[in-house]
């Protein structure tokens, strides 16, 4: 898994470019944190790259979500590929989260 | 680690998940199944290895073999390990209706592998926990 960050009109973008899986999720979950840490309170995920995910996918996801909405910040995800669109549906996170087509889009989403 | 024809065997640590998804691609591979069954395997294989390196042995280490094994219609995986008798098939469903706030994080692995696997069997043999899960090679309506 590889993890970009970049800043976009006060908007913290992460693209995360692999598989989303147990061993990886440790990480991914650190850098969210270290952003939420440093004031970030808009939270973008670019998963253009990531065809997988998995439950240990979707804890961290979860675990940020739920943290950003008790300091009053949110997090929003765009370009879901097919699979991990599934996963999502599968285990109900279609309901819970903003996921918006493109990065344009969930840039101007917020 | 060892790894023959159908067999990979090895110490049941989360450094070793890129192995294991790497055993499953290549046989899934040998299959000719679909990217979206081979996302499911790999899918379901994770959640149950997870499982074990988290709770087969939490005084010391311990090994895990995954099996892999086909014929005409099914792909078949039995993952085994010697750890303390657990079965994970018995863990509650979570509540997929809940909002944000309400939704307990976690619980969610083996009810994935519950959905998007055919047939997941557990059973204890002396003194191991085998996890059985077979997978439909053919492609069904819904598949795609």
């Amino acid at each position: 898994m590889n993890i970009t960050q970049k800043q976009e009109g006060g908007i913290d973008i992460f693209s995360l470019n692999g598989r989303f899986d147990a061993h990886c999720a440790a990480d991914v979950e650190e850098k969210l944190n270290d952003a939420i840490s440093r004031g970030a309170r808009k939270l973008l995920l670019n998963l253009e790259g990531t065809e997988y995910i998995s439950s240990a996918g979707l804890r961290v996801l979860l675990a940020i979500a739920k943290k950003l909405k008790k300091e009053g910040g949110q997090i929003k995800l765009c370009s879901l590929q097919p699979y991990v669109q599934e996963v999502f549906d599968v285990a109900g996170f279609t309901q819970i989260f903003t996921i918006c087509k493109n990065l344009e889009e969930a840039v101007g989403d917020f | 680690m060892s790894e023959n024809n159908n067999c990979l065997t090895l110490e049941a640590s989360l450094k070793s998940l890129n192995a294991v998804h790497d055993f499953i691609l290549k046989k899934a591979a040998k299959a000719g199944l679909s990217r979206k069954k081979i996302n499911n395997l790999l899918l379901a294989v994770e959640e149950v290895y997870v499982n074990i390196t988290n709770y087969a042995y939490p005084n010391d280490k311990g090994k895990v073999s995954i099996y892999f094994s086909m014929d005409e219609k099914n792909v078949t995986l039995h993952i085994k390990d010697e750890g303390v008798p657990f079965n994970p098939l018995q863990a509650p469903e979570p509540d997929l209706a809940s909002s944000l706030k309400e939704r307990r994080v976690g619980g969610l692995g083996i009810f994935l592998v519950r959905k998007l696997i055919n047939d997941v069997r557990y059973e204890r043999d002396k003194q191991y926990n085998v996890l059985t899960l077979t997978l439909c090679r053919e492609k069904v309506e819904r598949d795609e």
